[in-house]
């Protein structure tokens, strides 16, 4: 049996393509899944990191505020201004070359480059090295381009008018927080706001304008206006000086209050407190007019005068036996500087007589004073808008003893601040009503005070007052002529901590200017004089110059009647005959000869008829005018002066 | 055959305005880019200037304080007037 073979020629072949086609679709659905699964990862697992990630890399935050508010005297004289200035810090890690950076850094900014190398010691990766350079300095280390060196931009506070009213002003600490004076106290008002903003940054990091950023200027602190006017702040701190070193003494004080208004003029303090330069100083920057209180001696004798007489205690022409400079309340001696017998209430308070105060005051009684002082704020802070203003030391009435009471009727025993001692004579010299005083400038506020004494007690204290500096008094350095002055001496010992009094006095003045229409107070105080200790001889001219430049500068001082000394004025250039019209009156018809007239005789006359002339060349004198002499004054109120050097 | 065409038309039409729209947005975004980095750097002047300004106010308020003006007076050989060489001018009120 054979087997049947059967060619078939090739094997056939097996179609794998449906298998390959699944393969592959398989492939691609596995591929296609991995990237959903990646997709999914990325964009749902991981998706809020990244995107975090994506925003820092591409935004940031920027944090934008504005200046500190600007501090301004009442005629708009800039006290206090931030600037914006620059710090340089390090990063120690981007520094190779430590004792190079240090010491390239070290003479631009003039310190120790060991110093310098100290700061930057391992692990630190920050570091201040000087903060609120000069711009000079800024632009040195910008060229040098050290590597790991920073500036920073921060703001600094600059006060243009130096020592001037430092002390009031106080001044910021390096974070620009006020932390004394007026920069304390106002410190949230002038404190500048800030804000945030969301920045695009490009691929190198560089910030993008947000097109969101409001001016800069609307997050800055708000301005204050002080009623310090600059003017008389310069004349009061010069007086004060020369009234300090004249007496040696160690320090001393002075303000100045426009009484209609209650306003402070001027704040003056010695030694200077320059805001400035604050690391230089050694305590000058306390506000010591606000804060220190001593005894006022003889300048409480009106305040309680005052009292009495509201009182009716007694009458200005009452008479009382000054027992003949010594005299003794309950073993406590009580002494006068000259043996007097029967004074006149007036004359206590022109003489200055301890005794004859005392009795007034064991008159008038204890709790009447009390009520007296009370409502003159004595005890009580002022309320001016200062860091620890003091309320001053006045005991409870119930202690005072016969002793106490005429103790504090001549100004011992109690402590005051001399803000508290100018307010009340402020009271006096504005016909016993009492104001507040005042140190920010709000001219739109009303003027509003409390009467403590009738208009008719404070005329007579304030009659008392002047005969002190007008009669023969202790104040009479203070006089100037042509207008009336009241003012009152004080001479008082310094309370010594061993207890008693010592050798140590207070000399101070306080001074009314006019006394018959009381505009200025002027109130000085000098601390430890070494060459005699009268406040009527150490402080009485100081203030008496004070007084004259107010005057002065108010348009109240009238001309001295004596004649003119003129040996100071250079004769070459006026010794020349004027030739001029003998009387030049602006109620002429025509055109006066202003020829040979001074510059300051012609502008009186046209400007007194409404012209303001235009002036040629230089020098003080008149040489040819238009219109000529004679002619109609012009209709177009057009005038040329050409000027000369020498009369013709 | 030509509604097919018109298809083809509008397809074409928004490709090309979809382009068209495309290339306006990466051209705004260019600009406004750019615009942002002149912005900054105005600001930047701005700021600069402001700064300085600051600075030149205190300057001249420093010039201007009443302290230095009496020293430059006083090196000028000036003193302040006597009482007899001021003259206080009325204001004139008219005829």
């Amino acid at each position: 049996m054979g087997r049947a073979v059967t060619k078939t020629g090739s094997k056939p072949t097996k179609d794998r393509s449906r298998g390959k086609i699944i393969f592959a679709g398989v492939l691609f659905a596995l591929a296609l899944m991995g990237l959903w699964a990646r997709a999914y990862f990325v964009q749902v697992v991981k998706g809020p990191e990244y995107a975090k990630m994506a925003n820092r890399q591409y935004w940031a935050s920027e944090t934008v505020s504005g200046k500190r508010g600007e501090i301004f005297d009442r005629n708009g004289l800039l006290l206090a201004k931030s600037v914006a200035t620059q710090s340089v810090y390090v990063r120690p890690n981007e520094i190779k070359d430590v004792r190079t950076v240090s010491h390239r850094l070290g003479s631009i900014l003039g310190m120790s480059p060991k110093g310098i190398a100290a700061g930057m010691g391992p692990g630190k990766r920050f570091v201040w090295v000087a903060r609120k350079i000069s711009d000079a300095q800024a632009m040195a280390i910008s060229a040098e381009m050290l590597p790991g060196v920073y500036l920073e931009t921060e703001n600094s506070r600059q006060y243009p008018q130096g020592h001037m009213a430092g002390q009031l002003l106080g001044f910021l600490n390096m974070d620009g927080q006020g932390i004394e004076g007026l920069e304390k106290s106002f410190n949230d008002q002038l404190m500048p706001s800030s804000t945030k903003y969301t920045v695009q940054k490009d691929a190198a990091g560089k910030r993008m304008s947000s097109l969101q950023g409001e001016d800069r200027s609307s997050f800055n602190g708000q301005d204050l206006r002080l009623t310090l006017d600059s003017q008389v702040q310069l004349a009061t701190e010069e007086a004060l000086t020369r009234s300090v070193a004249r007496a040696r003494a160690k320090s001393g004080m002075a303000l100045v209050v426009e009484i209609p208004t209650g306003e402070i003029l001027a704040w003056g303090h010695y030694p200077f407190f320059n805001p400035n330069a604050v690391k230089k100083t050694r305590g000058e920057w306390k506000n010591r007019m606000a804060v220190d209180i001593f005894e006022p001696g003889s300048t409480m004798k009106p305040i309680m005068v005052a009292a009495a007489l509201q009182e009716k205690v007694c009458t200005p022409s009452k008479e009382y036996y000054c027992e003949n400079g010594k005299w003794s309340v309950r073993g406590r001696r009580v002494k006068d500087t000259h043996k007097y017998e029967n004074l006149t209430v007036s004359k206590i308070i022109r003489y200055s007589s301890n005794i004859g105060a005392a009795k007034i005051g064991l008159e008038l009684g204890a709790v009447k004073l009390n009520r007296y002082l009370q409502d003159l704020g004595f005890g009580h802070r002022i309320g001016l808008p200062l860091p620890g203003e003091s309320a001053g030391l006045l005991n409870p009435v119930k202690q005072w003893k016969d002793v106490e009471l005429a103790n504090i009727s001549f100004g011992q025993g109690l402590g005051v601040t001399m803000l508290q001692l100018a307010d009340a004579y402020l009271c006096i010299a504005n016909g016993g009503v009492r104001l507040p005083l005042r140190l920010v400038h709000e001219p739109e506020l009303p003027v509003q005070g409390t009467r403590v004494f009738d208009a008719d007690v404070a005329a007579m204290v304030m009659s008392m007052m002047e005969e002190v500096v007008q009669e023969d008094g202790t104040g009479t350095q203070a006089r100037i002529e042509g207008v009336r002055v009241a003012g009152k001496t004080g001479t008082a010992q310094k309370a010594s901590p061993t207890g008693g009094y010592g050798g140590e006095y207070v000399a101070s003045f306080i001074a009314v200017f006019p006394a018959d229409n009381p505009r200025y107070l002027v109130s000085m105080m000098i601390d430890e004089p070494q060459a005699g200790h009268y406040g009527g001889v150490l402080v009485a001219p100081e203030v008496r110059n004070v007084g004259v430049q107010l005057l002065t500068s108010s348009g109240m001082l009238a001309e001295p009647t004596e004649t003119v000394h003129m040996a100071q004025v250079s004769p070459e250039r006026f010794s020349a005959p004027v030739r001029r019209v003998e009387n030049i009156s602006v109620d002429q018809e025509f055109m006066p000869n202003l020829q040979g007239a001074t510059v300051r005789q012609a502008l009186e006359i046209l400007v007194a008829r409404g012209i303001v002339p235009t002036v040629v060349g230089q020098g003080v004198i008149i040489e040819k005018q238009h219109p000529q002499p004679g002619e109609k004054w012009p209709a177009d109120n057009k005038c040329q002066l050409w000027l000369t050097q020498q009369p013709g | 055959m030509s509604g097919e065409g018109e298809g083809y038309l509008s397809v074409g039409i928004t490709f090309v305005i979809t382009i068209i729209f495309g290339l306006g947005l990466v051209w705004v975004n260019i600009e406004r880019v750019d615009l942002a980095y002149q912005l900054k750097t105005l600001e930047r002047e701005l700021q600069d200037k402001q700064d300085q300004h600051s600075k030149l106010q205190v300057e001249r308020h420093y010039l201007l304080a009443p302290a230095t003006l009496r020293d430059r007076a006083e090196k000028a050989g000036l003193r302040p007037p006597r009482r007899d060489q001021i003259r206080t001018l009325q204001e004139w009120e008219g005829q």
